[in-house]
């Protein structure tokens, strides 16, 4: 009993939303009159009660009760009320737009009340009667601000540039908000680049990874060092606790251990970023796909002289070595029904185009013929030898030939087997196409590749049993489809189809991938 | 024509009318203080109904063959112009039109036009005409006027460039101190106070501001629109939009009510009701400065 009483006050307090949560009396009664249970009413929240009853907390659907008593909440006049904190980034442009196309989807009509930038509210209501339906306020700073403002009961979703980190992650199981690096805890709501930038009038078209991080330590100072004319180089970089610099710093300086120059100039957004490169024939600044504004990004090219320029699709591919996943993390409690209804609303096709006609990269599976993979197959003959010959990229060729690569690709965290936190996410796209039959009767393929670091044959066989490991876990996940139901292959080629090169860190893993192709 | 005259003044005075219409000498009015109201031709129907019928009685009676009067509906101006209102809207160039409302007998008396979720107060003139210059949203146009007695006239017109513009609007009532910023990729601030014009939106060297409505009363609606040339712009590049509310004496610590368009995420025009929550006054913000109501205009590579 001790112990059941310490998990209802944690229920109690886990629950925040649905406000009216002053206790008081109600008496639930079955539409039949048959069944009939009284207690306090704990919440509201448009859809279903909660009430603390002689049988500890109960969850009751709404439309199966009528209720009396003078605790009953104003079924007509609900307001589902809730708060998203976190990143700018996702909050200035994103999430806005999703809102109004959500608003004019179901039909209602929008108010915004603003206080500044950072700090708005919209309204939802009926058109008709006029009556609110949701009010969804926003605090927007960054994502430590976001997951600060979880923490401290002052927000309901967090926008996050970055995942949950272990400090984060155990203050939230603390104030009972749920284990947040759980599947469930976080959705992927678009997808992002880190991008470096230069004025449109700039010649210099591509930059390696070191020499970037270079550049940014303020160890190479001209851009004639990296192609350029003879000028020093000034940088731009979005403030210390902005995620995208967060990310910056730990995807690039952070690979070779190097600090930040001081001369850097700071933004409080990339907007401001943007704009002020583009002014500047001799600035480079680090800003963010979505955000381009009138300066020019500058493709990353590995040392053999493959080039990845930021573009949706090798974003969506993560061929691309600097991809940012866009998450929305949510606590472990019911939201109200409107905020709920939001959140399936960002995985439909219509919330997909609003993230793609806002700037940023959606997640809609695409397909690539192998005739658009040209330079690939270029890569793989002239990279070609003793490990591997000829026949090996025949029979590629041949099993690939009839087939399309998706753009879902399945990528691990450097130096381990733990798909990162985009593939996590393509896992359960994947699964949820199949579960609702987007391929038809047509075979997928999944094609594990690894770097070409030790002996061909090998390499073969950890690339086979990646592909084997990737599909396990959708099909673990497709769990309303018997594997016997699906047509789903395993290949492995190895090393045999290098996206980049072998001599980095960053190509190497983005050599070590699961491609998944149609036919 | 000295009947029509003494209908009028008997109008406006309010002056009981005698039993016959042939009485009485005009009743002494300063001019200043004559409302204009229009006059009937009909002036036995409007002033003397009663008396009219009773007169066609009395000549029916005595005369064979007398066939009263058949009242004439139509009103008009002193002017002796139709009273009947007439909208017509006229397509100029690039994405402007030019609007003419004329209601000859409904002189310095607030009007709203209409278009597209835009709406502006217009005050008519002294001879019952608006004459507007504005953006034109679509193709296929519709404007209408809402006369003060609620009725409503509407009108369509094609715009042949309509499509190749942007337009983004705000919409307020009263000294709110609202303005767009439209900064441009050649570097332009387009703004109320530098309004650029539609010969340079031709160009395609850049968007133009238009400013819309009576600032003569406070309940007067008033409407800014930025047109920018999407279509005819000959580099890629991105336009910053902000929106501007000055803290005055007069908005600080208040709720500003305003609406705002712009283009919807999914295509159409997408309106939002505004509410901002002004400085306190003593914050020591002269300007409130959104730079995340308006979405970016991105120029796509042709």
């Amino acid at each position: 009993m001790g112990l059941l009483r310490v998990a209802f006050f944690a229920a109690l307090f886990a629950i925040g939303l649905g406000s009216p949560a002053v206790s008081q009396d109600v008496t639930l009664t079955s539409q039949d009159g048959k069944i009939s249970i009284s207690g306090k009413l704990l919440t509201y929240d448009g859809e279903f009660f909660r009430i603390d009853s002689e049988f500890g907390a109960l969850t009751l659907d709404g439309s199966g009760v009528t209720c009396a008593g003078v605790g009953c909440p104003d079924l007509q006049g609900f307001v589902a009320e809730f708060t998203i904190a976190g990143s700018k980034t996702m909050g200035d442009v994103l999430l806005p737009a999703l809102i109004e196309s959500f608003a004019v989807q179901s039909g209602m009509t929008l108010q915004r009340i603003v206080t500044d930038d950072a700090h708005f509210t919209y309204v939802l209501s009926l058109p008709d009667t006029g009556r609110a339906v949701a009010r969804i306020g926003f605090r927007l700073s960054n994502t430590d601000g976001g997951f600060a403002d979880i923490l401290a009961g002052q927000a309901d979703m967090v926008l996050a540039t970055r995942e949950v980190t272990e400090a984060e992650a155990s203050a939230a199981k603390e104030a009972n908000l749920g284990d947040m690096t759980q599947p469930a805890r976080s959705r992927i709501v678009g997808l992002d680049g880190i991008v470096p930038t230069v004025a449109p009038e700039n010649p210099v078209r591509a930059i390696s990874l070191d020499d970037l991080a270079q550049v940014f330590a303020g160890k190479i100072v001209n851009w004639q060092e990296i192609g350029g004319p003879d000028a020093p180089i000034y940088l731009h970089m979005m403030a210390a606790d902005s995620g995208l610099a967060q990310q910056f710093m730990r995807k690039v300086m952070g690979r070779s251990d190097l600090q930040l120059a001081e001369n850097v100039t700071r933004h409080s957004t990339a907007a401001e970023l943007v704009d002020a490169v583009a002014k500047d024939p001799f600035a480079i600044g680090i800003s963010r796909f979505s955000e381009l504004g009138n300066a020019r990004r500058v493709a990353l090219r590995g040392a053999c002289g493959m080039d990845f320029a930021a573009t949706r699709q090798s974003l969506k591919t993560e061929d691309y070595p600097l991809a940012m996943p866009l998450f929305l993390y949510t606590p472990a409690r019911r939201l109200p029904k409107t905020a709920r209804e939001f959140l399936a609303f960002l995985r439909s096709p219509a919330a997909q185009q609003v993230v793609r006609r806002v700037g940023f990269v959606d997640q809609q599976v695409g397909e690539v013929g192998i005739e658009r993979q040209g330079q690939r197959l270029a890569n793989a003959i002239a990279l070609a030898g003793e490990e591997t010959p000829l026949d090996e990229l025949q029979r590629m060729v041949t099993v690939l030939r009839p087939a399309k690569r998706l753009t879902v690709t399945f990528r691990f965290e450097t130096g381990s087997t733990r798909l990162d936190a985009q593939s996590r996410g393509n896992v359960i796209l994947l699964a949820r196409l199949l579960e609702a039959g987007y391929f038809g009767d047509r075979e997928l393929m999944f094609v594990g590749f690894s770097d070409g670091e030790g002996d061909a044959a090998v390499n073969r066989k950890i690339a086979k049993r990646r592909a084997t490991v990737v599909r396990t876990a959708v099909t673990n996940v497709a769990t309303t489809l018997k594997p016997s139901e699906l047509s789903l292959s395993i290949e492995g080629f190895g090393e045999a189809l290098p996206m980049a090169c072998d001599d980095s860190d960053w190509g190497r893993g983005i050599n070590r991938r699961v491609e998944v192709w149609v036919k | 024509m000295a009947i029509l005259i003494a209908g009028y003044e008997f109008l406006t005075r309010s002056v009981p009318l005698p039993d016959t219409v042939v009485s009485s000498q005009p009743v002494a009015v300063e001019p200043a203080v004559i409302e204009l109201k229009p006059i009937q031709r009909d002036i036995a129907r409007i002033a003397l109904p009663a008396v009219g019928q009773a007169l066609a009685r009395r000549v029916g009676q005595s005369e064979q063959g007398y066939k009263p009067l058949k009242p004439d509906n139509a009103q008009y101006s002193l002017l002796g112009f139709s009273c009947s209102v007439s909208l017509d809207v006229a397509y100029l160039r690039g994405d402007l039109v030019t609007l003419e409302l004329d209601a000859p007998c409904q002189m310095g008396v607030p009007v709203t036009v209409r278009h597209e979720g835009v709406s502006f107060t217009a005050v008519t003139s002294d001879i019952g005409r608006v004459s507007v210059k504005m953006p034109a949203f679509n193709r296929q146009a519709g404007f209408s006027v809402e006369m003060p007695d609620g009725s409503m006239i509407s009108t369509e017109v094609f715009v042949q460039e309509a499509s190749d513009y942007d337009h983004v609007a705000v919409m307020w009532s009263g000294d709110t101190g609202l303005q767009i910023h439209a900064y441009e990729p050649s570097g332009a601030h387009v703004w109320g106070n530098a309004p650029q014009s539609l010969s340079i939106a031709i160009k395609g060297r850049g968007g133009y501001v238009t400013r819309l409505g009576s600032t003569d009363f406070p309940e007067a609606k008033q409407a800014e629109i930025y047109s920018f040339p999407r279509r005819q712009m000959r580099n890629t590049g991105v336009v910053r939009l902000d929106l501007s509310a000055a803290v005055t004496p007069q908005t600080c610590g208040k709720n500003l009510l305003a609406k705002t368009l712009q283009p919807g995420v999914n295509g159409g025009i997408v309106l939002v009701d505004l509410v901002l929550n002004m400085p306190v006054c003593n914050s020591g913000v002269r300007n409130l400065v959104l730079k995340n109501i308006f979405r970016d205009l991105k120029i796509a590579q042709n």
